[in-house]
């Protein structure tokens, strides 16, 4: 055969519906994913959506109900909630990925050790890891947090120091799996370095896996960092975070309780999306916990 | 069962040493050091502040100060506070039964409405009501506390004026009105774990029903509803018990938001007040107690999913 022909017969074979069109026959991942993507592009795009400069403070505005002038209503100096929400995806999105992308960093390089090493590594990194896992993640962040001072920078190397060990156990247990395959083996009777079969045969086969995780992570690392902020550990104001206009909000109840709606509104959509993609991703990744 | 139970108790040993190592660390990470932040008042010059690290023993070395500190927490001295200088010990174990009550209640509510909804799910199966029950439990996971919180306050104590907003009563006073301070607080801590319970009854029962004995009880003529509740619901409930006890665990450090919204006096609210006075004796002595809790109650579910499971029991 030509290569042409080659060719030919292999586009006529039927392919196997890969990962991604298997995904997007997901409700749940589709809908997640779409819940997600709009706050990414919200992020992006906040200084063209957003009506108002999130800072400006607008003296005849103060604590006004939701009006045709400001869509959400107005917080305690007169600034525009929703172009504050806008501007606070930015905090809560970035939260998410760089402490999920710290705890990925450290976690993943750490497990795959733990679990191709075996023996006193191992068993040195279990104990950490169930120590720091001992710790109430939110108490573990906030006394990170507090020890590194207030600061979105610092509450998001918490929140990834905090997950961390989540990672690492994972790691480890689908290193453990894979290093059971018999393409591992084969690796090593052709005789490959030990750095290559990990890199090039055992890890690719943990990234299912630990693409779920990190999708949930997303979830609960963006909740944990607007808890931090209503407590006043994560972004500092006047800087826009859900969180810490929740922690102003809270005084106004009575008064204005739009300020407190809108901001939470949004955290619950973003983390539903996120932990909706990741359940969806669970689905059609990982065949174990199909009934 | 016993030889299994003291490995478990064995392997609680390096995880608290892991913990407190953990603990040690966050002090000395601190700008600063103890000596400063008890003398930030106080005009001293450097000799001064020599002399009073040397008393406090902090010219050694970190493992020797890591030690002689390690040495007191065993001995239940857990140092003074910096604000108040009363034994952190006391102060904890003061606040301690503030938070033990939230969570008892939390519990008591996430697995009253979180192991039946789970269990309907389970049973109807790919129905609307199992969608239902699904994407409500996604939510329960998705919604912040502090939020959840201040919402119920907004409609239950704002509005309806039904329950009290703020403040705490101890059962000891007045029984009733503890329950009735305590009611909302104690729903927006069981917030998560309902969703949890559910999600754990709902697959642990779907795999109960698939087993061979529940087709043979059914095979027998029996009710459904006796196969359902003697013999699927009781042995799908034996790792949810197990979590429960787990999760009770992680309420009493998971109590750092409600009562910071509610204004409850308790563990988690002496935490972000010790972070916010820079007590860091207090905030050390609650995270250590926190862990504490959680290992032992991990212990207490290991010990109790061994003594059901036969298994197990007869090793």
């Amino acid at each position: 055969m030509t290569d042409a022909a080659i060719q030919t017969a292999a586009q006529a074979l039927p392919r196997a519906p890969g990962v991604f069109a298997r995904l997007l026959r997901h409700p749940g991942a589709v809908a997640g994913g779409g819940i997600a993507l709009f706050f990414v592009l919200i992020a992006i795009f906040a200084p063209i959506i957003a009506p108002y400069d999130p800072m400006a403070v607008d003296w005849m505005a103060i604590r006004g109900g939701p009006s045709a002038a400001h869509w959400f209503g107005s917080d305690e100096i007169g600034r525009d909630v929703l172009s504050r929400v806008i501007w606070g995806s930015r905090a809560s999105l970035l939260a998410g990925l760089v402490s999920i992308g710290i705890a990925m960093a450290i976690g993943v390089p750490l497990g795959l050790a733990a679990g191709y090493l075996g023996g006193w590594v191992d068993a040195v990194l279990m104990r950490v890891v169930d120590g720091m896992l001992a710790i109430p993640l939110l108490v573990l962040a906030i006394a990170m947090a507090a020890t590194l001072g207030p600061s979105l920078t610092n509450a998001m190397i918490a929140i990834g120091l905090s997950v961390c060990p989540i990672f690492v156990r994972l790691a480890r247990a689908q290193t453990l799996s894979a290093m059971a395959e018999e393409y591992v083996e084969a690796a090593r009777a052709m005789g490959y370095s030990h750095l290559r079969i990990a890199l090039r045969h055992v890890l690719p086969n943990t990234v299912p896996a630990l693409l779920v995780q990190a999708t949930l992570g997303i979830a609960t690392a963006i909740i944990t960092e607007s808890s931090l902020s209503f407590l006043g550990l994560g972004q500092q104001p006047p800087s826009p975070s859900w969180g810490s206009s929740l922690n102003a909000a809270k005084n106004f109840i009575v008064q204005a309780p739009w300020m407190s709606l809108w901001p939470g509104l949004a955290i619950c959509l973003a983390v539903f999306g996120f932990n909706l993609l990741g359940d969806g991703l669970r689905d059609t990744l990982d065949p174990r916990d199909k009934d | 069962m016993g030889r299994y139970l003291l490995h478990r108790l064995a392997l609680a040993i390096p995880t608290l040493l892991v913990v407190s190592i953990v603990v040690f660390v966050l002090q000395k990470l601190l700008p600063g050091d103890a000596a400063t932040l008890m003398t930030a008042d106080a005009d001293l010059s450097a000799d001064d502040l020599t002399r009073i690290r040397a008393a406090l023993g902090l010219d050694k070395s970190w493992p020797v100060q890591y030690l002689v500190w390690m040495w007191g927490v065993v001995q239940g001295d857990f140092g003074t506070s910096l604000n108040t200088k009363l034994p952190v010990l006391e102060v904890i174990l003061d606040k301690l039964p503030v938070t033990f009550q939230l969570a008892s209640m939390a519990i008591v509510i996430s697995v009253g409405i979180g192991v039946p909804l789970g269990v309907i799910a389970a049973l109807k199966r790919g129905s609307a009501v199992d969608y239902g029950v699904n994407a409500a439990g996604l939510s329960g996971l998705s919604i912040p506390p502090f939020w959840f919180g201040i919402m119920l306050i907004l409609a239950f104590s704002v509005e309806l004026n039904w329950f009290p907003a703020s403040g705490y009563v101890s059962p000891a006073e007045d029984f009733w009105a503890s329950l009735h301070t305590m009611i909302l607080p104690a729903i927006v801590l069981a917030s998560e774990n309902i969703a949890i319970l559910m999600r754990h009854t709902r697959s642990a029962m779907l795999g109960v029903l698939k087993q061979d004995y529940v087709r043979t009880a059914r095979a027998k003529g029996l009710f459904e509803r006796v196969v359902v509740v003697r013999h699927a619901l009781r042995n799908a409930l034996i790792p949810v018990i197990t979590l429960g006890a787990i999760e009770f665990g992680r309420l009493l450090g998971g109590a750092v938001l409600t009562e910071q919204v509610f204004t409850i006096p308790g563990f988690g609210k002496l935490l972000v007040d010790g972070v916010f006075t820079r007590d860091y004796p207090i905030v050390q002595g609650v995270v250590l107690v926190a862990a504490c809790c959680y290992i032992a109650l991990n212990f207490l579910a290991d010990a109790a999913y061994a003594s059901v499971n036969p298994r197990i029991r007869a090793r």
